[in-house]
């Protein structure tokens, strides 16, 4: 017999762990100049970036909430404790991290990772860095994998040279409170000419009961350089609202490379307004490859900025939306130099009345001639309670452009369903093939322990509609 | 002149992708010339306007399930200041094709027009409707600019076969502002076919609703922008009948200053299982200021349906180019013949001589002066 399980019985087992509560400082809800000063005080920061949140924090106030996309109406940011620093400092070694922290890490396979083959991990509890660490020959190589916390007083220069230059705080509402609250998350700066042979890996947690996350993910690949990084998100599920604002920048030099993975796995009672942006000089690549599960709502689209002659972007994206949950996401790429090229491949999945929504911008300035790019959108429908959107925008200013776009909606046919049974295999497999083949295309470009992590949350996820 | 423009109290807007010019929404003095080719003798062709119009539209049309695409004010103002258009009937159980063509010639006595359609099918009758609008020819025909705005609302009753051609050729400077809004019901096929050749600011608006089973609707979309033209083209297939089926297909050619952008909307309804939308733009550019904005929507709540979507921007196909000219055509001749053929595949579907060889004669006239 098939298994039945509907989708909200099942135990999402170690996403869900909640710890008690047990900080050293709660910023008091609601967001004042007073609290940033805290904020800044605490982390004992230059003057210019307790400036620059104080600016973030005028211009965050002066912006309306954006009501293009997703409803935020429900969304109280005036009650999200925006700093939650949890009790512990800094640690190098794993045996002094506290028993209770380490647990969790330990239930979510980081250590596992580590020992196999990561080449450092930086995992964010709550807001701030508690764990980091890194191979001894990254060190030697002169690559910087720290804290964004600690970089901002350790590698002031680096920092301030790039530092929300990329997402200003005058792009929207939630740029804006990011620079004003932002905390933790990851710095990476790779020399001139260093392939970074290992992926680095960050682990990102939200456990504090209405607190906000906005951590700032800051990566620099010098000229002929190469790095993969990669980003997972799970947090526990939680009754009260739940906001996250992270910003990433990535700067990629001329001739250097940089692969950015992501798989975002939220508890569904999250807000996810993450803003994530790469810019690409001349011959560069930046390759996305982006996972959205999870959250109840998302609003996420990585933008690539080919300024640079012959600079290239790929784009990979999955998205799951489910019961009670509106996933708006996409990509945006910039072709402003010549010759540049740009692919995207995006594919949603949507079932019990989730809303998977693909929002994309392809621009083509006018002095960008000789741009190829091709956009493929490809949206599954498990049910008629669903929906499935798909707006892409293009945006061309020359003639001398090669651009293809192709989307498609639809379910798994009949027919496939009925081929695969006559050779014997059950209806439920045969639907749970077709859909780990709909997303195969993502799972490859996954490391290995994410490629599995993928797989049982679709696996997870159809448990519910199939049987 | 008792026509020079005199400002109407509706607002311009702002358009995001389309800079709306200060004169727009005119005072309308008279109607524009027209000239009115009625064949078969089982329908009724009388002006739109009285309660009996209302009525039919009150009854038959559901107005408010549309999208306002050009806007309140645009749509304030055709409904507010209309002088001109018909009420287009079949007679119930007619066996033949009732084919009306009507041309409209803008001139400098009559430069504005502002008119409604109502286009109604009776079940299981053929209609085929042509709405031709051009300048008059003569020496005074471009002094001032031209300026149109209107609906047209089709009612495709059950089994019913529509046919609607649009023909848009006004001068260069013009203004040309229209909005179809359609409603095919079960079994019933709706074609349209829409060419825009001329004016300087267009913004055309298809919107329709797939209500019965088995509905059928396909749209082709012909355009070529040149100069300083804005193009806003906007179809929409809505589907809510089960079974039923939509294309969409927008060819165009892009050259001088010119901008244009697409909007294709394939909207399938809770209900619309089994139902096919397709829809597919092809644009050829041809100068290295031109814009060409694209913006295609899948929006679904149904998932036992097919929806697709198929752009391509780019140079004209440089193969072709490059076997034709092996042939011995030069590259302006070889380029000439690509476009052409891309638009001769919609041309033919058209079923009117005369109007296929005066559209063939224009864009033969447009691709000479279009191309440098």
């Amino acid at each position: 017999m098939a298994q039945k399980t509907h989708i909200e019985e099942v135990n999402r087992g170690i996403y869900d762990v909640i710890n008690p509560e047990n900080h050293r400082f709660v910023a008091d809800k609601g967001l004042t100049e007073d609290i940033i000063r805290e904020i800044s005080r605490e982390k004992n920061e230059p003057e210019w970036m307790l400036e620059f949140r104080l600016k973030s924090l005028e211009i965050y106030k002066s912006k309306p909430i954006p009501t293009w996309g997703a409803d935020l109406s429900d969304l109280d940011v005036e009650n999200i404790v925006h700093y939650v620093k949890p009790n512990t400092d800094m640690k190098h070694s794993w045996d002094e991290v506290p028993e209770e922290i380490k647990q969790t890490f330990e239930r979510l396979g980081i250590p596992e990772a580590e020992r196999k083959s990561l080449a450092g991990v930086g995992a964010q509890y709550d807001s701030e860095v508690v764990y980091h660490s890194m191979q001894e020959d990254l060190i030697k190589q002169g690559v910087i994998y720290t804290d964004m916390d600690s970089a901002v007083k350790q590698h002031e220069d680096i920092v301030r040279k790039y530092f929300m230059t990329l997402i200003t705080n005058r792009d929207h509402k939630f740029s804006a409170l990011h620079g004003a609250v932002w905390s933790g998350g990851s710095f990476v700066y790779v020399p001139e000419g260093v392939q970074v042979e290992l992926p680095l890996q960050s682990y990102f947690r939200l456990n504090a009961k209405g607190a906000g996350q906005f951590e700032h993910t800051l990566i620099v690949v010098e000229k002929g350089a190469s790095l993969h990084f990669i980003e997972g998100c799970s947090a526990p599920k939680y009754s009260v609202q739940n906001l996250h604002a992270g910003a990433v920048e990535l700067f990629v030099k001329e001739e250097a490379k940089l692969r950015y993975s992501t798989i975002e796995n939220w508890s569904r009672n999250m807000y996810n307004l993450n803003t994530k942006r790469s810019v690409v000089d001349k011959n560069g690549r930046i390759e996305w490859v982006s996972g959205s599960f999870g959250s109840r709502v998302s609003m996420l689209y990585p933008m690539s900025i080919l300024r640079g002659e012959g600079a290239s972007s790929e784009f990979t994206g999955i998205t799951f939306a489910a019961k009670g949950q509106y996933l708006d996401t996409g990509t945006k790429v910039v072709h402003s130099a010549p010759n540049t090229s740009s692919i995207v491949n995006s594919k949603s999945i949507s079932k019990d009345g989730g809303h998977a929504f693909y929002r994309g911008l392809l621009r083509v300035t006018p002095n960008a001639v000789g741009v190829k790019s091709t956009v493929n959108c490809e949206s599954l429908m498990l049910d008629n309670r669903s929906k499935s959107d798909t707006l892409p925008i293009i945006e061309i200013g020359n003639d001398q452009v090669d651009i293809g776009h192709e989307a498609k909606i639809g379910r798994i046919s009949d027919e496939t369903i009925f081929y695969l049974m006559s050779r014997g295999i059950s209806e439920a497999e045969a639907k749970a093939m077709i859909v780990r083949g709909f997303v195969e295309p993502i799972t490859k470009e996954l490391p290995l322990e994410y490629a599995v992590e993928l797989n049982n949350l679709i696996t997870l996820e159809l448990e519910g509609t199939i049987g | 002149m008792d026509h020079m423009k005199t400002q109407t109290p509706y607002k311009v807007p702002n358009w995001k992708r389309l800079t709306l010019p200060e004169s727009l929404f005119p005072v309308v003095s008279a109607s524009v010339l027209e000239t009115v080719q009625p064949k078969g003798a089982h329908h009724t062709l009388m002006p739109y306007h009285g309660d009996e119009v209302r009525q039919l539209i009150e009854t038959g049309f559901k107005t408010d399930a549309f999208s306002k695409h050009l806007g309140g004010d645009f749509l304030r103002y055709i409904d507010g200041e209309s002088k001109q258009g018909h009420v287009i009937k079949t007679h119930a159980h007619t066996p033949d094709v009732q084919k009306i063509k009507i041309e409209y010639q803008l001139n400098d006595q009559t430069p504005y027009q502002v008119e409604n359609h109502l286009i109604i099918a009776e079940a299981g009758t053929k209609l085929e409707v042509v709405l031709d609008y051009s300048v008059l020819n003569g020496t005074e025909a471009t002094k001032l600019e031209k300026h149109h705005y209107g609906t047209t609302r089709v009612i495709a009753k059950r089994g019913s076969q529509v046919r609607l051609v649009k023909v848009q050729r006004l001068s260069d400077e013009d203004h040309y502002f229209d909005q179809v809004l359609c409603q095919v019901e079960e079994g019933a096929n709706l074609e349209l076919i829409d060419v825009q050749f001329g004016s300087r600011n267009k913004a055309i608006a298809y919107e329709t609703h797939l209500l019965g089973r088995h509905a059928n609707a396909t749209l082709h979309s012909l355009y070529f922008g040149e100069e300083h033209a804005q193009l806003d083209l906007s179809f929409t297939m809505k589907h809510f009948g089960a079974q039923s089926t939509s294309t969409i297909l927008s060819k165009g050619a892009l050259s001088g200053n010119s901008k244009k952008t697409f909007r294709g909307n394939l909207i399938f309804e809770t209900g619309a299982a089994q139902s096919v939308g397709r829809e597919k733009e092809v644009v050829v550019l041809l100068d290295e200021r031109v814009k060409s904005d694209s913006i295609p929507a899948l929006l679904c709540s149904e998932d036992d349906v097919i929806g697709e979507h198929a752009a391509s921007v780019g140079q004209l196909d440089g193969e072709k180019v490059f076997y034709l000219m092996s042939r011995g055509l030069s590259f302006m001749e070889a380029k000439k013949l690509v476009i052409k053929a891309a638009f001769e595949e919609v041309l033919m579907t058209l079923g009117d001589e005369t109007l296929k060889a005066s559209l063939e004669e224009a864009l033969d006239w447009r691709l000479s002066h279009g191309i440098q």
